[in-house]
């Protein structure tokens, strides 16, 4: 709640505004209004609204209590956050996979539901190829379902995921070719991969 | 349509985060005790940040407390006749307080009684837990340089929990704020995208909380907050044994109401809460969510020191 916005601060780069954070706090508020939503929206997508809300704080806290040992050669910070959610997910395994259980079995997204804005604690009835996508995602080893929705949800580079993730290029290349041979093997009907 | 098209749509039309729940966890970013976890609720579940005043009388805690004004009065008739009245009184009030000098080096002590309800078994059976009362004092340094001490203690059990807070935050005597209304309301709705004035009420109880606000500037954030619209007036809101009314906002979904208590006669700020009105499982409707009476602001020499 600390007003940080008032210091007038000039359209300036993530890694600048990090780096200036670290005895101007208030600068770091830039980089939240910048990218919670994006943070959020990601959390929300793989463990549901609600647990979103708490992760995202928490993805935030971490990086706000790291920012002095943020790597100022990366002018985007994007993948370090993602790279924090992803690493707070593994916390949530069981939450998720239970969801996309859920999701798989009865065709009704529990993801949607979020207690402070909604009455309604799971809706949504989902079609039959996404009904098989959940039962894929459920499945899918952790490493895999990393790479997987920060590429295809996050739209971040391969470099960027790998930077995320702390794993090598080639890495993020071979999980996600493994887990896009798991969906397409569910899901026969799918056209084959345009890139790869 | 391929695999990583099918992925990019899986629940791509999920709603955006409810902006409230932003600023909640904007404020504990720059705000959190060093080392410590919260409840996994605490804060992500439960609706609102806000904290409040109990219902009727003293520090009790009666379960699931119904609350005795509820519904927003249609044709309100306490001693101002509107909410924006009632704000324009308590800003008027703010002026008259003297501005309390501090030096860097000091600390912003802040008291309150704090109440927040909880929610267990959230994945089989959802079930709602009454707030809890842990009266805080916080220190804070003045200019945000030294590390501040959280002491809480849980009102029931009298169980004391000591912690120690960041150092190298920001003041928590706030000189960089609008004084002017105008500025102020700016203020409060910058960065929404939108509904800004569901942020912009939100942001006056984070702004308040658990820091020092000069006159002036306390006095432009109600002047400020009179100008919001969809506000309402609850006549009795009584806050930790004071007589108070209660400025309202339903939020976006019109099923959660935050309070902003004012002392009935004085119109001093006495703190927040955050009320179920709506159908919203787990919670019975009409309960008090949260609830924060704000006790004492004082400025000390060291952290632990109590005035």
């Amino acid at each position: 709640m600390r007003p940080p916005s008032v210091i007038p601060i000039e359209v300036a780069d993530d890694h600048l505004l990090i780096q200036r954070s670290a005895g101007e706090p208030e600068a770091f508020g830039e980089i939240f209004d910048r990218h919670a939503a994006a943070i959020h929206r990601y959390l929300a997508r793989r463990v549901g609204r609600t647990l979103a809300d708490d992760l995202t704080a928490e993805t935030f806290l971490i990086a706000f209590r790291g920012r002095e040992k943020y790597d100022i050669s990366h002018v985007d910070c994007r993948p370090w956050l993602y790279g924090i959610a992803a690493n707070l997910l593994r916390g949530h395994r069981r939450a998720e996979i239970r969801q996309y259980r859920a999701l798989a079995r009865t065709g009704v997204d529990p993801a949607y539901a979020s207690a402070s804005d909604d009455r309604v604690l799971a809706r949504v009835d989902a079609a039959g190829e996404v009904r098989a996508l959940a039962g894929v995602l459920a499945r899918l080893p952790a490493g895999e379902r990393d790479v997987l929705t920060l590429v295809s949800q996050a739209q971040l580079s391969y470099p960027e995921v790998a930077r995320a993730l702390g794993i090598p290029v080639g890495t993020v290349r071979s999980r996600l070719h493994s887990a896009r041979k798991r969906i397409r093997q569910a899901l026969p009907d799918l056209e084959g991969p345009h890139d790869e | 349509m391929n695999d990583l098209d099918l992925m990019e749509r899986f629940r791509a039309d999920l709603p955006p985060a409810d902006p409230a729940a932003l600023s909640r966890a904007r404020a504990r970013m720059f705000h959190a005790p060093a080392a410590r976890h919260r409840p996994r609720w605490a804060w992500g579940l439960v609706p609102v940040g806000a904290l409040a005043a109990v219902v009727a009388g003293g520090l009790i805690s009666r379960p699931a407390a119904v609350e005795p004004g509820a519904p927003p009065p249609t044709g309100a008739t306490a001693v101002a006749a509107d909410a924006a009245g009632v704000l324009r009184l308590a800003a008027a009030e703010a002026r008259t307080e003297p501005v309390l000098p501090a030096k860097p080096g000091q600390f912003v002590y802040v008291e309150t009684i704090d109440a927040t309800d909880t929610v267990d078994n959230l994945e089989g059976n959802p079930t709602w837990v009454p707030p809890e009362e842990v009266k805080r004092q916080i220190w804070l340094a003045v200019d945000g340089v030294k590390a501040g001490l959280l002491r809480e203690t849980v009102v029931r059990t009298g169980k004391v929990s000591v912690m120690p807070l960041d150092a190298h935050t920001v003041p928590a005597y706030v000189t960089n704020l609008p004084t002017d209304p105008a500025a102020m309301r700016e203020w409060l709705s910058q960065g929404a995208e939108n509904d800004a004035d569901t942020v912009a009420w939100a942001k006056i109880g984070d702004t308040l909380r658990e820091q020092y606000l000069p006159p002036a500037a306390q006095a432009a954030i109600f002047e400020a907050a009179a100008t919001i619209p969809g506000t309402s007036l609850v006549p009795q809101a009584d806050l930790a044994g004071r007589r108070g009314v209660a400025v309202s906002r339903l939020s976006p979904s019109g099923d959660v109401r935050f309070d902003y208590i004012f002392d009935a006669e004085t119109y001093d700020f006495l703190g927040e809460r955050v009320v179920v009105v709506g159908e919203l499982k787990p919670y019975p409707k009409g309960v008090v969510s949260r609830w924060t009476a704000q006790l004492k602001v004082a400025v000390v020499d060291r952290a632990g020191q109590v005035p």
